[in-house]
């Protein structure tokens, strides 16, 4: 067998497949105190927004089953769990148990309870029963999963049919004047802030690799469409650095 | 647009429309009775479309119903602003409402009976006495204002019509205009008479040769 057949990427370093899952759970373990106001200062809080956005397209309404997966901290959830109302339910899913733990007790800590459950899964294989979910999100998650095309297979057979799922993801910006200002910034302030903030300038390096290594725009789509799911389209936010995909499960 | 600037614009009006509905303690329980229901408006032209969703006695501002809204009020920026304003004291006829129209009158009525309590929350940031003393100020001239525009708007009217004569006055306007209608509507009614008469001459066989 090909040796580089067992080999992925983890940021622009190429580590071996079964590897990815413990470095990417390891970057989270050691962010996961941080990760909000990590993602207001470097987004400059516009990832409240590009959040926001999802929610609208989302479709979701009362008596909705919600899954958020890579929840996080649980900034989706969050507004599901308003949305669905008692009727409904709302599943926050996340790989890494430390970003499950801090999601979990913020949510908590916020009088959030009754129609959420919380849920340690690969996304990958969801451990969720067929035509399930009305709604799938999955935001700034999908570029940590080792096998994007079997997490999309994976969630659109849990996803009902007529039912979406939505990609939040960093993208590729659409104005190469543009795209080297924001390499700059990701490569020398982002690295800096997590120096200065988290005291952990690498896991920030792996952020920014991370998100070079990620299919662009029309790839993601593709690989929706392959997935199964029909209607694909996406939606640049400021300039491409950020897409929202959306696919309907047929 | 941008989704971003959509977005925000979305944020900004929907703390707004809170900010000011929880002026009025007497607007929570109409929204919670709503709770769930949702309200499209659609600005056309632009084509813009607004879905406004009540959930937890707050309203919530997307960009898109998608066809799930239970009533869709349609027309220019213009008139529904005129629609859904106080001064509006029936449907306008450049006004399209589809759906759900007591949710529609009920969101009006609404609107129109709301009275936030400014004097409370600028006393949170002046104290009540400034707070006070500007809410009577501003009472008096919102008063001074809406009689001047009354008074105007009377002076006005009855400069271009008594006095200029540029245009006639109402009651002359209707009676000209109505006066000949009842001799036109027989005259109309005459006409298809014969109209049918002839129609029923060149279907008879002619019986001339």
């Amino acid at each position: 067998m090909d040796k580089n057949q067992n080999m992925t990427h983890f940021g622009y370093r190429q580590v071996p497949t079964e590897q990815k899952v413990q470095h990417v759970a390891k970057v989270f373990h050691s962010v996961a105190s941080r990760y909000d106001l990590m993602n207001d200062l470097m987004s400059m809080g516009i990832h409240r927004i590009w959040k926001r956005f999802t929610i609208e397209m989302s479709g979701v309404r009362k008596g909705h089953r919600v899954l958020d997966i890579a929840g996080g901290t649980g900034d989706l959830t969050m507004q599901f769990s308003r949305l669905v109302g008692e009727t409904g339910t709302v599943v926050l899913a996340d790989i890494n148990e430390s970003m499950l733990k801090v999601g979990r007790d913020r949510l908590i800590d916020r009088g959030f309870g009754s129609n959420i459950e919380y849920v340690q899964a690969n996304a990958e294989c969801l451990p969720f029963p067929d035509n399930y979910f009305d709604c799938i999100t999955i935001a700034f998650g999908l570029r940590n999963v080792t096998h994007k095309d079997k997490a999309l297979a994976s969630m659109a057979r849990v996803l009902k049919p007529g039912g979406r799922l939505l990609v939040l993801e960093f993208s590729k910006p659409d104005n190469p004047v543009f795209s080297k200002v924001y390499d700059a910034y990701s490569f020398t302030a982002l690295p800096l802030m997590g120096t200065l903030i988290a005291g952990d300038s690498e896991s920030y390096r792996y952020l920014a690799e991370s998100i070079r290594m990620h299919p662009d725009q029309e790839t993601l789509k593709g690989m929706m469409e392959d997935a199964g799911l029909v209607r694909c389209k996406y939606y640049n936010m400021t300039g491409g650095i950020v897409a929202l995909h959306m696919g309907i499960k047929a | 647009m941008d989704p971003v600037a959509r977005s925000a614009l979305h944020l900004a009006l929907e703390r707004l429309f809170n900010k000011v509905l929880a002026l009025d303690p007497a607007s929570a329980p109409r929204l919670h009775q709503w709770d769930g229901k949702m309200l499209g408006l659609c600005l056309q032209p632009p084509g813009l479309e607004l879905a406004l969703l009540f959930l937890d006695s707050q309203i919530r501002v997307f960009s898109q119903s998608d066809g799930q809204s239970d009533a869709l009020v349609t027309g220019t920026p213009l008139a529904l602003l005129r629609f859904l304003t106080p001064a509006a004291s029936a449907p306008a006829a450049d006004i399209q409402v589809t759906g759900d129209q007591q949710l529609v009158e009920e969101f009006r009525q609404l609107l129109q009976e709301l009275e936030p309590d400014w004097e409370a929350e600028l006393a949170q940031h002046l104290g009540d006495v400034i707070a006070h003393e500007a809410g009577r100020r501003l009472r008096q001239g919102f008063r001074w204002g809406q009689q001047t525009h009354r008074t105007l708007l009377a002076n006005l009217a009855e400069y271009v019509t008594e006095e200029s004569r540029l245009l006639p006055p109402r009651a002359e306007l209707e009676a000209r205009l109505l006066e000949p209608l009842p001799q036109l509507e027989e005259s109309l009614d005459e006409l298809e008479q014969r109209i049918q008469q002839l129609e029923r001459r060149l279907r008879q066989p002619s019986t001339s040769h």
